[in-house]
């Protein structure tokens, strides 16, 4: 592609469902799934002459995903009708916030970079749709669901950025418990304005909007695809059409969803049924005090108290479940200098991820405890067991679910470190090994490695191998 | 308001005149006496009044968050024109 002609300029829409007991305008329950239609209501299917009234816990957690991302919160938005013509929506009009949103400004670091935020406002979902040959089925039980939009501006600059700006969004609603975010169960869903324009030009191109979009991969790989097609485009001299297009995610391609014009005409109007919504700074202020640490703080907190790398710190606070089990096994160490905390690391974000991966287990799930791995850390930090022994009783630990310190008892796994017995197995050797040790008279001084192995081998790992080095060495160099 | 937008408004509104060919300029005039009505209210000065976006001076009522089944289920189906098998049913929507 022609990287130094065009730059990419994405702007993303995301929604996300709220996590309340019940819906936004009607107290019927919000789950996800469930028996088709069975839960649905006068309200949330449009009866005449029902009046919608607003969830105050969906309004809460409006307005405190809306802190967590930085914006303002308006003291007064309103609510508004979005007119269109689908059956998933029975009353033919989403309300939603229009002119006066609940939140506006706000901003999100993705990987150093800050991408602003346009607004974040609220609005009720729609219904699912399921096409057979008969005809369309309609289910409303997501109808009414409280959803919050969040607008980014037009400052994503790769479709890589923007997949890593929908993971920053998840791990942050996440943190604050609003949202599960689960991209699958279209608990977060993310819509797309994608345009090029040529390099240092300030005014934006023409945009395509890309919808259908159901996972990270699946915005990454379409919005790739999109920068590809509008390339070619261009390239030939074409005009890319404004338009909306849908995201095939088998056919791996975009293709235009010809719909007629009129459908980006919603006639919006203020929302007669519903007074203002105002809320008071007392209100916002007490939502406020409820956030907790957010990701990027940790990230910071951690980086200065441990001196772990930036990348470590990332994956350590991107699910706010791991942060926590990370702090409780730092609180059941032996020492917290910084190589102690930095092997911890490695186990939690190497071997035990690893280990939950191939299960499938979330960390809360994980059959090895913060207090396990921290006992198994230390008995390393303190030369109890070599690594290679951790490694082992590490496979011991998640298949039984013993104390690290019952496994080196029982399995008499305890590293050899007195002296005398390694000075002995050592002279052993080089008796045992007469051939290598003329090698090494000879000069070849990295035999020395073979006799290691040897003595390894023997000891059945148990041996502290920079222990027998230097012995090795120190004998070896005796009888020069 | 001429002809056209009247017959786009009605298009979004899935309102048909297209049978009645005179309909179309009746609204077109009607629409415009009231606009004009409505008009009137142009040449006020409210460079100091807020926006207004609801005539009714009660506050908004905030719901508590329980979630309450509701039973009738079967009065909803039989609200709608084509209920089978658990789902409404429209005809097939081509995306
Ligand atoms: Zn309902």
């Amino acid at each position: 592609m022609n990287k130094e002609k065009f730059e990419t300029v994405i702007g993303l829409e995301v929604h996300i469902h709220l996590k309340t007991a019940s819906k936004l305008f009607c107290r019927c329950e919000n789950i996800f799934g469930g028996k088709p239609n069975s839960r649905i209501c006068p309200i949330c299917t449009g009866q005449p002459g029902v009046l919608p009234v607003i969830n105050k816990e969906a309004v809460k957690l409006a307005i405190k995903a809306s802190l967590a991302l930085g914006c303002r919160i308006k003291k007064k938005s309103v609510f508004a009708r979005k007119q269109y013509f689908y059956p998933d929506l029975p009353k033919n009009y989403q309300i939603s916030q229009y002119k006066l949103p609940l939140a506006e400004g706000g901003h999100v670091y993705v990987d150093g970079e800050k991408i602003n935020l346009t607004r974040a406002h609220m609005e009720e979902d729609a219904g699912k749709l399921k096409h057979t040959a008969a005809g369309s089925l309609v289910d409303y039980n997501r109808t009414g669901t409280p959803l919050l939009e969040i607008v980014s501006e037009p400052e994503i600059k790769s479709p890589d950025q923007a997949a890593r700006y929908l993971k920053i969004l998840r791990s942050i609603f996440r943190y604050c418990e609003v949202s599960d975010c689960d991209m699958e169960k279209g608990s977060m869903r993310c819509d797309a304005n994608i345009s090029l324009r040529k390099k240092g030009e300030k005014e934006l191109g023409i945009k395509s909007e890309i919808k259908n979009m159901n996972s990270f991969r699946g915005v990454r790989n379409a919005l790739s695809y999109e920068v590809k097609r509008q390339t070619a485009e261009l390239e030939k001299g074409g005009v890319i059409v404004q338009e909306t297009r849908l995201w095939d995610e088998k056919k791996e391609v975009t293709k235009s969803m010809r719909s007629k014009e009129e459908a980006h005409d919603y006639r919006y109007f203020p929302e007669p049924d519903l007074p203002p919504l105002e809320v008071e700074e007392t209100f916002i202020q007490s939502i406020k005090e409820t956030l907790p640490e957010l990701p990027r703080v940790k990230v910071k907190r951690y980086m200065k108290r441990y001196n772990l790398s930036e990348y470590d710190c990332g994956v350590l606070t991107a699910e706010k479940e791991l942060a926590d089990f990370f702090e409780k096994a730092v609180d059941g160490l032996t020492k917290t200098d910084e190589a102690t905390v930095k092997t911890l690391t490695n186990w939690i974000t190497v071997e035990l991820s690893g280990k939950l991966n191939v299960a499938e287990l979330e960390i809360t799930r994980s059959r090895i405890s913060s207090k396990m791995i921290a006992e198994l850390v230390s008995l390393i930090e303190d030369g109890t067991i070599s690594g290679k022994m951790a490694k082992k009783i590490f496979e011991i630990m998640w298949d039984k679910q013993e104390s690290p310190s019952d496994i080196v008892e029982k399995e008499g796994m305890k590293q050899i470190t007195s002296d005398d017995k390694i000075e002995g197995i050592c002279k052993k050797t080089i008796e045992n090994h007469s051939k290598i040790f003329k090698k090494y008279l000879s000069g070849k001084e990295g035999v020395i490695g073979a006799l290691v192995g040897s003595i390894m081998k023997e000891t059945g790992g148990q041996a502290n191998p920079q222990l027998v080095n230097s012995k090795l060495r120190e004998l070896l160099a005796e009888k020069k | 308001m001429d002809k056209n937008e009247v017959e786009k408004t009605a298009k979004l509104a899935r309102l048909n005149f297209s049978e009645q060919e005179e309909i179309p300029g009746d609204f077109s005039r009607q629409l415009n006496k009231i606009l004009k009505y409505i008009g009137q209210l142009n040449n006020l000065d409210t460079a100091d009044i807020s926006p207004m976006s609801q005539p009714l001076v009660k506050k908004l009522k905030l719901a508590d968050d329980t979630s309450r089944e509701f039973k009738n289920k079967e009065e909803l189906a039989n609200n709608a024109p084509d209920f089978k098998d658990g789902f409404y049913r429209v005809k097939k929507i081509i995306e």
